[in-house]
C-alpha cells in the first residue's frame, strides 16, 4: 500500500499520498480503508519527528483536512514540548502562525473557504500565548488590537482568539496550566481588558458589518462574566448592547450578554443601572414580541433562531429576577414593568418544550418558596420578631414587618393566581414504570427512582404546595373549575384529566383536613359523574385509573374513613379480574401504595365487623388473584406482607402468614414430594417455571414482613438449597458438555433464574430482618456446603456473581458477629474467583465488582480476621487490592482503594503496623503514583490523594516504632521515616519522570510534606505535579516562580507563627528549647 | 459537501460524532442500536469506530453514520480530527460518575470549535442506576448553550431514541418528523393511558357504574 510509505520521516514526506489517505479516512474509503488510514495517521501523529513536516505539508496540500490534521501534530508539540524546544524554533513558529492567520483573515474569501483551517490556527495561537504570554511576549494584546485595526475581516478574527484566549484561561485552565500559571494569565488578561474594551465599544460602534459585529458581542459574553464591573456600568457598554437587541440578526448574542450582567450580584451599588437596564429592556421587547403574542404557538412554528431566543428569554427573565427582583418593587412604574415581565415569563412556561420549561420551573419555584417562608413567617409575627432578636413588644416594628409581608403577597398575587393554574396544566408524571427484558429472558417491571421527570414532578409538587399554603381557596377552586370543563367536555382529553388528576393528587396534606375531606369529596364525586356519562371502555379505564390515583394519594381521609377505604380496596379486587389493558396493573399497584400507608387498618376490627379485613381478604384469596399475571401477583403478596406486618399480636400474625403461604406452600410440597420420588421430575421446564414463580412470591412476601417471614423461610429453606445445589449441579454439567454456548440456552437460562432468585430471597430476608443478630448465624452455616462449596466445584461459567453480593450483605449487616464464619468464606470463594478476574480486566465484570465489594464488607467489619491471615494469604489479599484499582473501570477502581485506604487505617491502628507498612509501603505508593500519573484513571484522582495523604502522614503520627526500610539490604541510614519516605519518593519520581528535573521533583516532593496536613493544599501540589509530569519545563522563567513561592511560603509561615500555637513546637527551629 | 461513505446509500445520510468521557456508555448505547445486545464488559474504544444506523421515519429512511469516538485520553487517536464534516452530535455523561459531567463543557468546546452550529444532544446514561451522583436538578450545563437534554438507560432502554429522534428532526427541519417502525427491542414504557381496543365495552361500564362511595356512606358526613 502506497500509504505505508509515508512511515518514513527521514525524507520530506509525500502531501500527494498524505492527502489519499486523509481523504480514504474521511471520505472516499471503504471501512476496511478507513480503518487502516486511521491507523497511519495515528501512527503518524505519535511519530515524535512527525511535527517537523507540519510546515512542509501545509505549505503544499490543497487539502483542509490534511492541514487540519497537520495542526493536530503541531498542536501536540506545543501543549507539552514547547518549553524544550530551542527559542529559534519557537518563534519562527510563532511568527509562521501570525503570518499564516493574518494573511488567510485579511481576506474576506479564504477567511471564510478556509474557516476549519483558520479556527484550528486561532487554537494553536492561542496554545503559543499560554506559554509564552505575558513574559516571553509582553506586548500580545497590544499586538492583536493593533492587527485588528487594519482590516474588518482580521479584527473579526481576532475577536475570535480573544473569546478563545478568555475560555482557555477562565473556564478551561484547570488541570491544564499550574495554579501559579492561571494565576498569572488571569492578572495579566485582566490589566489588559482595557485595550479589549476600548477595540470592542470602537467596533460596536463604527462597524456595519454583521459578521464582526457577531463575533464582537460573542467574545464580548466570554469577558462579561469575570471582567471589573466599572467595565459594564461605568462605560457606553450596556446602552450599546440594548441598541443591538431589537435587531434580529444579533438578538440572541445580546440577550446573552445581557443575561451575563443580569446574573451579577455584588450588592446594590449598581441598582439604579439595573433598573434603568430592565426599563430599557421591556420597551424593546414589547416592540420585537407584543405582550398579545402567544408565545407556545409562535415557539412551535418558529425557526431554530428564534426557538433558542424564547429559551434565552427565560434565561433573561430568571437571572435578572433571581438576583435584582427586589430593585423593581421599588415604584410603582417599575412595579408595573416588573409584572409585564412575570407575564412574559407565565407565557413562556407554556411553551411546549421540557428543557424551556424547567428554566422557567427553577426559577417559579423559588419565588415561590420566598414568598411563603416571609408569608410563613408573617402568619406569627411575634414569633419570627423574636426570632430575629426583636422585643415582640415593640408593636410598630412588628406591624411593619407583617404589612411588608402582606403588600409583598399582594402584589403577587395575581401571577400567582396564574402561577396555580400553570402548574395543574403542566403537573409532571408522578411515576415513571419501564417494561425491561432481564438477562434470563423474564420480563419485569423496573420503577424509575430518580429521573429528571421524577424530578420535575418534585419540584412542581413542591411548588403547588407552597401556591396552595399561600392561597388555597383559589387552588381549590382553580382544580374544581378544570374539573368541572373535564364534565363538560370542554377540555376532555386523556392527557388532560390525568395531568389535572396528578395535580390534585399532589397537594395532598397542605390543606387542613376538614377542607380536603370536603374538597376530595367534590373530586371524587365529579370524577364518579365523569366516568358514568363517558362513554367507551378506554375511556372508562382512564378514568377509574385516575380515581385510583387521586384516591391512593389521600390516605389520610382512607384512614379516617373505614367503610369509604373497603369499599375502595373491593373495588381494586375487581378491576384485578379486569382484563383490559392496563386495569391489572393499576388495580395490583394502587393496592400496594394504599395497603403501605393504611395497613393497620386491615388488622384490627372494624366496627360492625366479626374478623378484620385481612382474614376476609384471605379466606377469598384464591378467586381474587386467578386472573393475574405472575408479576401482578407477587405484587399482591408483597401488599398483604404489609398487612400482615402490622398486626401486633405474634400468634395471629403467624396464622395470618400461614394462609397468605398456604397456595405456594402446597404446591411446593407436591413438587418436592416428586422428587423425592424421581429427581427428574424437577428438570420438567413448566416445573423449574413453578419453583421460580413460587420463589419470587416467597421474595415479595419476605420483602415486606421482614423478621417475621422466619417461621415461612425456615419451612423451606433447606428443601430449597437442596433444589439450588441440583440445579447447580446441572448448569455446570450442561455447559462443561456443552461448550460456551450452553450458557445461551433458554434452559440454563432458566436454571439459572431459580438459582438467582434463590439467593436474592435469602439475602432479602437476611437483610429485612430486624434486630436478630442471631439470625445471620443460624443461616449462614447450612448454606457453606449448598452454596459456597457449590460456588467453589462449579466451572467458572457456572458461578453466580450473586453469592458473593449474598455475603457481602450478611457481613455488612451482621458484622463482627461473623468473623468466625470468614476464614471459610475466604476459602471457597477466595482464591476460584481471583482466578476468573486475573486473566483480564474485562471477563466476568459482575463478579470483579461483587468480589472486591466482599472483600471490602469484611476488611470494615471483621478487620481481624484479615490479621489472621499467614503473610502469604495476607500478600495475595494486597495483590488483589492492587489489581483492584489498576482497572480502568470506573466502579471497580474505585471499590479497590475505598478498600485500600480502610486498610491502611486499620492496620495504623493495629499491632501489626509496623509490619505491614514494611511490607507494602514502598509498593502501593508506587503502585498510585503509576495510576495517578495515568490518565486512564483520572476519575480515581481524588481517592489517591487520599491514600498518598495518609501514606505521607504515616511517618509522623507515632504508629511506626521502626524504621520502614530493611536496615540489612540499605545500606545508608535515615534519620527517621519522614527521610527515608522523602529520599525514596524524590529516587521514585525522578527516575519515572526524566522530563522533570531533579529540583523540580525535590520541591514538589517537599511540597507535599509542607501541606500534608492541608487536605485542598496536598490536592493542588498534586494537581500541579500532574500537569509539569506531562510537560516538558521551561529552563528560564521557572526558577522565577520558585522565588515568588518561597516569599509566599515565607509569609505564610510568619502569619502562623503569629499566631501561637499554630505551629507545632518541633516545627519551630529555635535554639532556647531547653534554657 | 463530499460526507463520508455516503455513496453507499441513496436516502439521506448524516455523519454524527459521538463524545464523552470514558466508559460513560458510548458504544453499548450504539451497539444496543444495531444488535439490541446489552454489553456489559469495558473494552475502552480506541480512535473511533464508525456504524452506519438506520430509522425509518413517516418521511423515508434515514441513515445516521456514528462515529463512536474514543473517550480515554490515551486512545484518543486523531480527537478533534473526528469531529470535522460531523452535522450533528451526542455527548454522553454518566450521571453515576460527577466527573463525566464536570467534563461535559471541555466536549462541547471541543466539538464546537470544529463543528459550529450543528444540533447536540447532551444524554445522561444509567439513570437505571439507583444511587446516582449527579441529581437532575445539577443539569444545567445544557441550558445557555441550547442543547437538548435526555436522560437515558441503555440498559433499561430507556429513551433510547429520543436523542436520534431530536436530531433528525432538527436535520430534516422538520417538528412532525416521527419514527414508524422501531428496531426490534422490548417495548419501552408502558402508559396507564391504554391503546385503543373497543370491545367488551358493556363489562367495565357497569363495574365502573357501581358508585364506589355512597352519598349516605360515612364518608360524607
Amino acid at each position: 500500500m502506497a500509504a505505508e510509505k509515508l512511515r518514513d520521516l527521514s525524507q520530506p514526506i509525500d502531501v500527494g499520498v498524505l492527502d489519499a489517505t486523509v481523504a480514504a479516512f474521511f471520505v472516499t474509503g471503504s471501512k476496511e480503508e478507513r480503518a487502516a488510514a486511521d491507523q497511519i495517521l495515528r501512527d503518524l501523529q505519535a511519530n515524535p519527528d512527525m511535527w517537523l513536516q507540519v510546515v512542509h505539508i501545509l505549505q503544499n496540500t490543497n487539502s483542509l483536512d490534511t492541514k487540519f490534521f497537520a495542526l493536530q501534530v503541531l498542536e501536540g508539540v506545543i501543549k507539552y514540548r514547547w518549553n524544550a524546544l530551542p527559542v529559534e524554533q519557537r518563534d519562527g513558529m510563532k511568527n509562521y502562525i501570525s503570518e499564516v492567520i493574518v494573511q488567510l483573515s485579511s481576506n474576506e474569501a479564504s477567511f471564510r473557504s478556509e474557516r476549519l483551517y483558520v479556527n484550528k490556527l486561532n487554537v494553536i495561537l492561542v496554545q503559543i500565548v499560554k506559554h509564552d504570554w505575558p513574559a516571553k511576549w509582553t506586548s500580545f494584546i497590544p499586538d492583536l488590537v493593533a492587527a485588528a485595526k487594519t482590516s474588518e475581516t482580521i479584527c473579526e478574527n481576532c475577536m475570535a482568539i480573544l473569546k478563545l484566549l478568555s475560555e482557555e484561561v477562565f473556564d478551561f485552565s484547570r488541570g491544564e496550566m499550574t495554579q501559579q500559571k492561571i494565576k498569572e494569565l488571569k492578572q495579566s488578561l485582566n490589566s489588559e481588558f482595557k485595550l479589549i474594551h476600548e477595540l470592542c465599544l470602537y467596533v460596536l460602534s463604527a462597524s456595519q458589518r454583521q459578521d464582526l459585529i457577531r463575533a464582537t458581542l460573542s467574545a464580548l459574553h466570554a469577558y462579561l462574566s469575570w471582567i471589573p464591573l466599572g467595565y459594564i456600568f461605568e462605560s457606553t457598554l450596556l446602552e450599546t448592547l440594548l441598541k443591538f437587541f431589537p435587531v434580529p440578526a444579533y438578538r440572541n448574542l445580546t440577550i446573552q450578554c445581557l443575561t451575563e450582567v443580569a446574573a451579577l450580584n455584588f450588592g446594590d451599588f449598581y441598582n439604579v443601572q439595573y433598573v434603568k437596564m430592565y426599563t430599557i429592556f421591556i420597551g424593546q421587547l414589547r416592540i420585537i414580541l407584543p405582550p398579545s403574542t402567544k408565545i407556545p404557538e409562535a415557539y412551535s412554528s418558529g425557526s431554530g433562531e428564534e426557538q433558542a431566543f424564547i429559551q434565552n428569554l427565560a434565561l433573561f427573565f430568571t437571572s435578572f429576577f433571581k438576583f435584582h427582583i427586589r430593585v423593581l418593587e421599588s415604584t410603582p412604574e417599575v412595579v408595573s414593568l416588573l409584572l409585564a415581565g412575570l407575564e412574559y415569563l407565565i407565557n413562556i412556561s407554556y411553551v411546549d418544550d421540557t428543557e424551556v420549561f424547567k428554566v422557567c420551573l427553577d426559577y417559579w419555584n423559588s419565588l415561590v418558596l420566598e414568598l411563603f417562608d416571609a408569608h410563613h413567617n408573617s402568619d406569627n409575627p411575634a414569633v419570627s420578631a423574636s426570632l430575629m432578636g426583636l422585643q415582640p413588644f415593640l408593636p410598630g416594628m412588628v406591624d411593619g414587618l407583617g404589612s411588608q409581608v402582606m403588600q409583598r403577597r399582594q402584589l403577587y398575587s395575581h401571577p400567582m393566581s396564574k402561577l396555580r393554574g400553570l402548574m395543574i396544566n403542566r403537573m409532571a408524571k408522578p411515576e415513571e414504570v419501564l417494561i425491561v427484558e432481564d438477562e434470563n429472558g423474564n420480563i419485569v417491571r423496573e420503577t424509575m427512582k430518580d429521573n429528571d421527570v421524577l424530578v420535575q414532578y418534585k419540584i412542581m409538587r413542591e411548588t403547588l404546595i407552597y401556591l396552595s399554603h399561600l392561597d388555597h381557596d383559589d387552588t381549590e377552586k382553580q382544580m374544581l373549575r378544570k374539573l368541572n370543563k373535564q364534565l363538560s367536555g370542554e377540555e376532555w382529553a386523556w392527557n388532560n384529566l390525568n395531568t389535572l388528576c396528578w395535580a390534585i393528587g399532589s397537594i395532598s396534606g397542605s390543606m387542613a383536613e376538614d377542607q380536603e375531606n370536603r374538597f376530595l369529596v367534590m373530586v371524587i364525586r365529579d370524577l364518579l359523574n365523569l366516568c358514568e356519562i363517558t362513554k367507551g371502555k378506554d375511556n372508562k379505564a382512564v378514568i377509574a385509573s385516575n380515581i385510583m390515583y387521586v384516591v391512593g394519594q389521600y390516605p389520610r381521609f382512607l384512614r379516617a374513613h373505614w367503610k369509604f377505604l373497603k369499599t375502595v380496596v373491593n373495588k381494586l379486587f375487581e378491576f384485578m379480574h379486569e382484563t383490559h389493558p392496563g386495569v391489572q396493573d393499576m388495580a395490583c399497584d394502587t393496592f400496594l401504595k394504599i395497603v403501605q400507608k393504611c395497613k393497620r387498618k386491615f388488622v384490627i376490627v372494624q366496627v360492625g365487623e366479626n374478623e378484620p379485613f385481612v382474614s376476609e381478604l384471605l379466606t377469598g384469596l384464591a378467586t381474587t388473584v386467578q386472573d393475574l399475571e405472575p408479576h401482578q401477583i407477587h405484587s399482591f403478596y408483597e401488599s398483604v406482607g404489609n398487612m400482615i406486618q402490622a398486626e401486633s399480636d405474634p400468634q395471629k400474625r403467624d396464622e395470618y402468614l400461614q394462609r397468605l403461604m398456604a397456595l405456594p406452600n402446597q404446591k411446593w410440597a407436591e413438587i418436592i414430594g416428586q422428587a423425592r420420588h424421581s429427581v427428574e421430575f424437577l428438570k420438567d421446564q413448566v416445573v423449574i417455571r413453578t419453583v421460580l414463580n413460587i420463589l419470587q412470591t416467597n421474595t415479595s412476601a419476605a420483602t415486606s414482613l421482614g423478621t417475621y417471614f422466619l417461621s415461612q423461610i425456615s419451612l423451606i429453606f433447606l428443601d430449597m438449597l437442596n433444589v439450588y445445589r441440583m440445579y447447580s449441579e446441572l448448569v455446570s454439567t450442561n455447559i462443561t458438555e456443552g461448550g460456551p454456548y450452553a450458557s445461551k440456552t433458554s434452559f440454563v437460562k432458566l436454571l439459572r433464574s431459580v438459582k438467582r432468585e434463590t439467593l436474592k430471597l435469602i439475602e432479602t430476608f437476611l437483610d429485612k430482618a430486624e434486630d436478630q443478630p442471631h439470625i445471620g448465624k443460624q443461616f449462614v452455616p447450612p448454606m457453606m456446603e449448598s452454596v459456597l462449596g457449590d460456588y467453589a466445584r462449579n466451572v467458572p461459567d457456572a458461578r453466580e456473581s450473586e453469592v458473593l453480593s449474598l455475603f457481602a450483605t450478611i457481613i455488612n449487616k451482621y458484622k463482627a458477629t461473623m468473623l468466625d464464619d470468614v476464614p471459610h468464606i475466604f476459602e471457597a470463594v477466595f482464591q476460584c474467583t481471583l482466578e476468573m478476574i486475573t486473566k483480564n480486566f474485562e471477563d466476568y465484570p459482575e463478579h470483579r465488582l461483587k468480589f472486591f465489594s466482599l472483600l471490602r464488607a469484611i476488611a470494615t467489619f471483621c478487620f481481624p480476621a484479615l490479621i489472621k491471615l499467614s503473610s502469604p494469604q495476607l500478600k495475595l489479599v494486597m495483590d488483589s487490592i492492587i489489581w483492584a484499582f489498576r482497572h480502568t473501570e470506573r466502579n471497580i477502581a474505585e471499590t479497590g482503594l475505598n478498600l485500600l485506604l480502610e486498610m491502611l487505617k486499620n492496620f495504623q491502628q493495629s499491632e501489626f503496623c509496623n509490619q505491614f507498612y514494611r511490607s507494602y509501603f514502598m509498593q502501593i505508593e508506587q503502585e498510585i503514583f503509576a495510576v495517578l500519573t495515568d490518565t486512564f484513571h483520572k476519575p480515581g484522582f481524588k481517592l489517591h490523594v487520599l491514600v498518598l495523604q495518609q501514606l505521607f502522614c504515616l511517618p509522623e503520627s507515632g504508629a511506626l516504632t521502626e524504621p520502614l526500610w530493611d536496615a540489612t539490604t540499605v545500606p545508608y541510614p535515615y534519620p527517621d521515616n519522614v527521610a527515608f519516605v522523602r529520599e525514596y519518593t524524590i529516587k521514585l519520581l525522578s527516575s519515572s519522570f526524566p522530563n522533570m528535573t531533579a529540583a523540580e521533583v525535590t520541591q514538589f516532593v517537599n511540597g507535599l510534606y509542607e501541606s500534608r496536613n492541608d487536605p485542598s493544599g496536598f490536592k493542588n501540589n498534586i494537581r500541579d505535579f500532574l500537569v509539569q509530569s506531562k510537560e516538558f519545563s521551561a529552563q528560564d522563567n521557572k526558577d522565577l516562580y520558585a522565588e515568588e513561592a518561597a516569599a509566599q511560603r515565607e509569609r505564610e509561615r510568619q502569619r502562623m507563627l503569629s499566631i501561637p500555637g499554630l505551629i507545632a513546637p518541633n516545627e519551630i527551629q529555635d535554639e532556647m528549647v531547653d534554657s | 459537501m463530499a460526507l463520508p461513505n455516503q455513496q453507499t446509500v441513496d436516502y439521506p445520510s448524516f455523519k454524527l460524532v459521538i463524545v464523552g468521557d470514558g466508559g460513560t456508555g458510548k458504544t453499548t448505547f450504539v451497539k444496543r442500536h444495531l444488535t439490541g445486545e446489552f454489553e456489559k464488559k469495558y473494552e475502552p474504544t480506541i480512535g473511533v469506530e464508525v456504524h452506519p444506523l438506520d430509522f425509518f421515519t413517516n418521511c423515508g429512511k434515514i441513515r445516521f453514520y456514528c462515529w463512536d469516538t474514543a473517550g480515554q485520553e490515551k486512545f484518543g487517536g486523531l480527537r478533534d480530527g473526528y469531529y470535522i464534516h460531523g452535522q450533528c452530535a451526542i455527548i454522553m455523561f454518566d450521571v453515576t460518575a460527577r466527573l463525566t459531567y464536570k467534563n461535559v463543557p471541555t466536549w462541547h468546546r471541543d466539538l464546537c470549535r470544529v463543528c459550529e452550529n450543528i444540533p447536540i444532544v447532551l444524554c445522561g446514561n444509567k439513570v437505571d442506576v439507583k444511587n446516582r451522583q449527579v441529581k437532575a436538578k445539577q443539569v444545567t450545563f445544557h441550558r445557555k448553550k441550547n442543547l437538548q437534554y435526555y436522560e437515558i438507560s441503555a440498559k433499561s432502554n430507556y429513551n433510547f431514541e429520543k436523542p436520534f429522534l431530536y436530531l433528525a428532526r432538527k436535520l430534516a427541519g422538520d417538528q412532525n418528523l416521527h419514527f414508524v417502525e422501531s428496531p426490534a427491542l422490548a417495548p419501552p414504557e408502558v402508559h396507564l393511558d391504554i391503546a385503543a381496543q373497543q370491545q367488551n365495552e358493556a363489562d367495565l361500564a357497569a363495574a365502573a357504574a357501581q358508585p364506589l362511595p355512597d352519598d349516605d356512606d360515612d364518608a360524607f358526613e
